[in-house]
């Protein structure tokens, strides 16, 4: 009777450990839908953008290409300490992008107002917690740095785009720099 | 009396009548119609990841257009050669000055080396078009035989 009892409790501890592996191996793939230890790209405030279809990269005559992607203006809402910037690393890519954003309040000084975490291709960044909030209403001159960036850490050449920065109230845009 | 009642009369329906069409035209009214079109431009540029200089005068790097969105046909992309760049490439202490040419034309620090209307073409596209092929050039072959290495800093704006 002992015995039996005894290989029974036996084959439920064996059971339950199964179940708690194949959990935890479930989770680590992410099939569950989390993940643990490392944060997922939405823990960054990144979506992933459309894919496109058109798309036939092979390579230039030099080796591989990287894509960047570029725009010409965004607002910050007054007094707000988030900004939608269309910051996002095309799905061509192989690398991450890490994208670095100034503001020139006065002429020749940059101040940083957002550091991106490493984007993944195809993601883009869904809201920006910026460093600054006090602005004045206005356009400003901004830079966006962008940096494809490797596994092992290192960094590749950072492409600049030269933006305006809109700082409005409701949308409205008064003072002019 | 009768005639002059009938004058006065005439005159009432005169006044009256014109009048009226003066108040009609009064009732016209245009209200001004502004339209400014806002636009998002978004676009990708495509650079090779590196390039090897030779010592020929064909090392070029062609700088691409891959996708644009929302571009007005006025709107350029510009492209410039950063201020930041120090035109050198190096192996420690070692220095090789290189030039830039687009073309025949040799470019500085701050130039700008190309712009490109997309919108002229297309509202939205993703047809490749090349807007620069640069050309890397070492004026003096070094004395040293040492891999150098630099970076080139390309700068891009819409105007």
């Amino acid at each position: 009777m002992s015995k039996r009892k005894h290989s029974f409790l036996y084959g439920i501890g064996i059971g339950i450990g199964t179940v708690v592996i194949v959990s935890i191996l479930l989770i680590r793939l992410g099939v569950l839908g989390f993940s643990i230890g490392s944060r997922s790209p939405e823990q960054d405030n990144l979506i992933l953008t459309d894919t496109l279809d058109d798309y036939s990269a092979n390579g230039s005559q030099f080796g591989p290409e990287i894509f960047y992607t570029g725009f010409d203006c965004f607002e910050i809402e007054q007094g707000s300490k988030t900004a939608t910037i269309p910051l996002q690393n095309s799905e061509k890519n192989t690398c991450n992008m890490k994208a670095v954003v100034m503001i020139s309040l006065l002429p020749e000084e940059w101040i940083t107002i957002y550091e991106s975490p490493l984007i993944p291709p195809g993601y883009s960044v869904v809201n920006c917690d910026i460093s600054r909030s006090d602005f004045d209403l206005g356009t400003y001159c901004g830079k966006v740095l962008l940096t494809p960036t490797l596994d092992d850490g290192s960094s590749m050449l950072p492409m600049v785009f030269n933006v305006s920065i809109s700082v409005t109230k409701g949308g409205v845009n008064e003072k002019k720099q | 009396m009768r005639k002059n009642s009938r004058r006065w009369l005439l005159m009432l329906l005169a006044v009256v009548f014109f009048q009226g069409a003066a108040c009609s035209a009064d009732m016209v009214k245009s209200v001004e119609l502004v339209y400014n079109p806002a636009y998002n431009s978004t676009y990708e540029i495509s650079v090779p990841t590196s390039l090897t200089v030779t010592d020929s005068n064909s090392t070029s790097l062609t700088i691409s257009i891959t996708k644009w969105t929302d571009f007005p046909k006025e709107k350029a992309i510009i492209m410039t050669l950063s201020e930041d760049n120090t035109m050198k490439l190096t192996n420690s202490s070692l220095e090789v000055p290189f030039e830039v040419y687009v073309g025949t034309t040799q470019y500085l620090e701050g130039d700008q080396l190309a712009s490109y209307c997309p919108g002229s073409v297309a509202l939205s596209g993703s047809s490749r078009v090349d807007i620069a092929v640069i050309l890397i050039k070492i004026p003096n072959k070094p004395e040293s035989s040492v891999q150098y290495t630099g970076q080139l800093k390309l700068e891009f704006s819409t105007q």
